[in-house]
């Protein structure tokens, strides 16, 4: 199931629908690449624990390390996440 | 006066939760677990103005769903016990993401008092914060702090004062949740007065939409239309997806999102964000995947090198105390007959032996316990995490088990208890049990003279590789095992995903440091000493009773009764020693030697001996002329001569009785009654008696073959009495113990040597861990199976390795060369087993 959105949600934050189909993931993406997440399709579990740490779509990121296998390493505003690589296969990302 | 205050502590991993506690409670503090599960609380007081104040410090949580046991646990603790107010700490330097907890301890109604905690990070990375504004905004007092330098501790506690005493109920922050609104009011008139939650109406309507199930357990068991309210909810949840294009927690999460951007955006301005900072450029390095698996075996070789090898350094300074306060306590105890000792002093030393052996590894658990609190406070522990998550994850284990299994000696030489206590910062259930589970196999340091002792003897042409055998052997046993538990036990258990913060490097206080090595040594030695001691005398009681014989007795007392007759004899042919004439003149004059040795012992500056031996003689020139005949003295020679005999015969029979007791013993019985089962093993009675022992602790294993295999003459009486200093029993002590083992086990093999190695591998833990066990785990029912399993399964394996050898005509070294391969093989293949989905 995929959930697009069209809509505004409040103050200067701007939501996009992920560009279809070929829509990269999270994991595809190299270290030193920045790029928005624009949508997630983890369970709600991993989604609110991302959202907690500040990951929901809309949310610029940057990859501080992605070594190919294990977790990747995020910079998320001022925050640094790591995200088991099961979990970024989920994270739909746009390039910026 | 006493009016006792409730105040929890609260706030996302990393914000300074724990620095902040210890800033307000100072020393005064205990920790135990939440009940029934494997979280840790920490409780501790302070009192403020007369008013006693006991302040729990949550388990850190980034958010309150229902979907881990920590934010379980920190939910239920606000709502069940209702504290009077609940400090939330957060970081300041981060404010966004922080205000997502803080949104969500105000909607539950409670009254709230911000910690904005580390101003000083903020300040260094030029933000500019406007507490006062952040007030207003959430209407809850917010108290800038810096936890490391103290500051803010009395605002802080003014504050809080100043909130448990308030009785007007204040209007929290509300958050508009847009075009939910209709559906929340709507829920919330339903539950109003319903539910017995301690909880707002509308935070248990917004919880509902969330689908938060146990909220929807509460309203099912509690509301009297429960069943029905809840397929309303259901329904009203389906209609506001399609309206919103999103699931309804999605948009909750969202829309707390939008407001703590926009109350940031205006509380802070932060000039800088996103920029790589000196914390990122380091990761570049650490969590490189080339260059950060290396700098993490330095990092772990270091921490064994400085621990274990130095603080045993240590322990020959330590030692020489804790044997001192069994000298004087030896001193104070009725002394030693002839033949056996009085019961009081074999009991007390017994105890006190055992509590020394675990006494005697405080210098190892300062050191490790120091360098961890390095680690920690500079923020290594999650590099490492994310450094190994991806291979113990296949195991069902998590990053975070790298420190426990370290801890626990992966390679030769840990200690299981620190490594258990360690398992608490495993943020997942499921890989935290598993990991408490598997960590008592890893080596501990007692294990290490049993393997020293059995490869000295039985592989003595393939040292090297035996050891190694031994010390990833383990490790290999330990992953199949972790994942066979994931797909069996454990398969209901929690699992998160892993997500999780990766906090820049801070640099340590020395402070901290050391007052965390402190605190932590002191919960080992308490939580242990107590243990141990009390075990150790169930254990003697075991190893003591029914006791000798009266016939034995008998045949003992005609030996030793002649011997002395002898040495009398030759006492009486020398006038000067003619007033050595009774037994209990004997047995003064062994009392009399015992003493002269333990003053000397480790004497060698010649000096001090010389200033011993004088008060040795002024105390009674008589005994000190026969146990040092001055030269040219013959009486005295001969009499000394005399002595040494009876010396030897005293100690041959006191040996015999020792052997005697421990046959008689209930320890002896059962091991002799587990012998036809063990003998598949290739274990027999004395070995399963040594096996029996080590359940207190392991070192008691090499110290009770000590004194199953007797040594024949001559030998010091210290060296099989008991738990020497490690070393002593591992160098000095086995030296000999390896001969009189190949001697009198002429029908042991490297076959049933292999064979033991390997059950004490994977042998139950010792009482010590047993205990931490059920500490961490929380249940009995976790310490019985860790118990119950890991027997099972040493006695597998060794019956494998044992019969399975035999049939196929193997020795130890080919058994141990096959036995790893199909270790090794089932490492990998376990390892292929999908990991279960973690995300749910
Ligand atoms: N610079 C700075 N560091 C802090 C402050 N408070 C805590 N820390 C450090 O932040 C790290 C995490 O703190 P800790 O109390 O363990 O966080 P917890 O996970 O919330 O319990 C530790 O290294 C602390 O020394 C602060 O106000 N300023
Ligand atoms: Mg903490």
């Amino acid at each position: 199931m995929r959930w697009k959105r069209r809509r505004k949600h409040g103050q200067g934050f701007t939501q996009e629908t992920c560009a279809k189909d070929e829509t990269p993931a999270l994991n595809s993406l190299r270290t030193g690449s920045t790029a928005k997440v624009c949508g997630i399709r983890a369970g709600s579990n991993a989604r609110s624990r991302l959202a907690s740490l500040g990951l929901i779509p809309g949310s610029l990121l940057l990859v501080v390390a992605n070594p190919g296998i294990g977790p990747l390493l995020l910079s998320v505003g001022e925050s640094r996440l790591m995200v088991e690589r099961g979990i970024a296969t989920k994270v739909l990302v746009e390039q910026v | 006066m006493s009016n006792k205050t409730l105040v929890a502590l609260a706030g996302q991993p990393n914000a300074g939760k724990s620095t902040i506690f210890n800033m307000l409670t100072g020393a005064r503090q205990h920790v135990a677990n939440y009940p029934g599960v494997t979280v840790e609380k920490k409780v501790g007081f302070f009192s403020h103005n007369g008013t006693s104040v006991e302040l729990v410090d949550l388990p850190g949580t980034y958010s309150l769903t229902s979907y881990s046991l920590e934010e379980r646990v920190a939910r239920d603790f606000i709502l069940k016990d209702s504290p009077a107010v609940v400090v939330n700490v957060a970081d300041a330097s981060n404010l966004k993401r922080h205000l997502f907890l803080t949104f969500q301890l105000l909607e539950m109604g409670v009254p709230v008092v911000v910690a904005l905690n580390m101003m000083d990070v903020a300040e260094s990375r030029k933000q500019k914060i406007n507490p006062s504004l952040l007030e207003e905004k959430l209407g809850a007092p917010v108290i800038p702090t810096v936890g490391r330098k103290g500051t803010g501790r009395k605002k802080l506690k003014e504050a809080l004062a100043g909130e448990a005493s308030r009785h007007d109920s204040s209007a929290p922050m509300r958050i508009d949740y847009g075009p939910l609104e209709n559906s929340i009011e709507e829920l919330e008139q339903k539950l109003e007065g319903q539910v017995q939650a301690n909880a707002p109406s509308r935070w248990l309507a917004v919880k509902l939409l969330e689908n938060d199930r146990v909220v929807r357990e509460v309203v099912k068991t509690q509301h009297p239309e429960g069943q029905v309210l809840l397929e309303q909810v259901d329904e009203m949840r389906a209609g506001l997806e399609k309206q919103l294009e999103m699931p309804v927690d999605q948009f909750l999460e969202q829309r707390r999102y939008e407001l703590a951007s926009f109350i940031a955006e205006e509380c802070v301005y932060a000039p800088e964000e996103g920029k790589a900072t000196l914390s990122d450029k380091a990761d570049r390095i650490i969590c490189n995947r080339f260059l950060g698996y290396p700098i993490l075996i330095a990092v772990m070789y270091l921490m064994y090198y400085l621990s274990i090898e130095l603080g045993y350094e240590l322990t020959n300074y330590t030692w020489p105390a804790l044997a001192w306060v069994r000298e004087v306590v030896a001193g104070l105890l009725p002394a030693e007959g002839f033949i056996t000792d009085p019961m009081l002093r074999s009991l007390i030393l017994w105890v006190v032996d055992s509590v020394n052996a675990l006494l005697n590894y405080i210098p190892i658990f300062l050191i490790l316990f120091a360098y961890i609190a390095i680690l920690e406070d500079l923020g290594y522990m999650p590099r490492m995490a994310f450094l190994l998550d991806a291979f113990f994850r296949r195991y069902g284990l998590h990053g975070q088990s790298t420190l426990p299994m370290v801890l626990g000696g992966v390679y030769v030489g840990g200690c299981a208890v620190p490594g258990v206590m360690a398992c608490r910062a495993v943020p997942d259930e499921r890989a935290r049990l598993a990991t408490i589970l598997v960590v008592p196999m890893m080596n501990c340091l007692a294990k290490v003279p049993l393997y020293v002792l059995l490869i000295g003897i039985y592989f003595a042409a393939y040292k090297g590789q035996a050891m190694f055998f031994i010390a990833t052997i383990t490790v290999l046993m330990a992953l199949t095992t972790a994942k066979l538990l994931n797909l069996t036990v454990l398969k209901d258990k929690e699992s998160a995903p892993f997500i999780m913060e990766m906090p820049p490097y801070h640099f340590p206080t020395l402070g901290n440091i050391i007052r965390r090595a402190i605190e932590r040594t002191w919960i080992y030695v308490k939580k242990i000493t107590t243990v141990v001691a009390a075990v150790s005398v169930i254990l003697f009681v075991l190893m003591q009773f029914p006791g000798i014989s009266d016939e034995q007795r008998t045949d003992l007392e005609t030996q030793a009764t002649e011997a002395q007759e002898t040495f009398l004899a030759v006492a009486a042919e020398h006038e000067a020693f003619s007033e050595l004439d009774t037994a209990e003149e004997i047995d003064a004059l062994f009392d009399f030697a015992g003493r002269y040795k333990s003053a000397r012992m480790g004497v060698s500056d010649e000096d001090v001996a010389a200033a011993i031996d004088a008060d040795f003689q002024a105390e009674n020139a008589l005994f000190f002329s026969v146990i040092k005949p001055t030269r040219g003295d013959d009486a005295a020679k001969a009499v000394n001569r005399a002595y040494k005999k009876l010396r030897r015969v005293r100690l041959t029979v006191r040996k015999e009785a020792k052997e005697i007791t421990i046959n008689n013993s209930f320890l002896g019985t059962a091991g002799r009654w587990m012998e036809p089962a063990s003998q598949y093993a290739g274990f027999n009675w004395r070995v399963n008696v040594a096996l029996l022992s080590a359940l207190a602790a392991k070192e008691n294993t090499v110290a009770t073959l000590g004194a199953l295999y007797q040594p024949s003459e001559g030998e010091v009486e210290e060296g099989a009495e008991g738990q020497d200093n490690l070393a002593a029993t591992s160098e000095g002590g086995t030296a000999t113990l390896e001969q009189r083992m190949a001697e009198q086990e002429s029908g042991f093999t490297s076959l049933h040597a292999l064979a033991l190695m390997l059950f004490m591998a994977l042998y139950p833990p010792c009482m010590a861990t047993t205990m931490i066990v059920k500490v961490q785990s929380g249940a009995w029912k976790w310490m019985i199976f860790s118990l119950v399993y890991m027997i099972g399964l040493g006695a597998a394996v060794s019956t494998l390795v044992y019969t399975g050898g035999s049939l196929l005509g193997f020795d130890g070294i080919q058994a141990m060369a096959w036995f790893y391969g199909l270790a090794l093989a089932a490492t990998v293949i376990t390892g292929l087993f999908k990991p279960q989905p973690t995300d749910i």
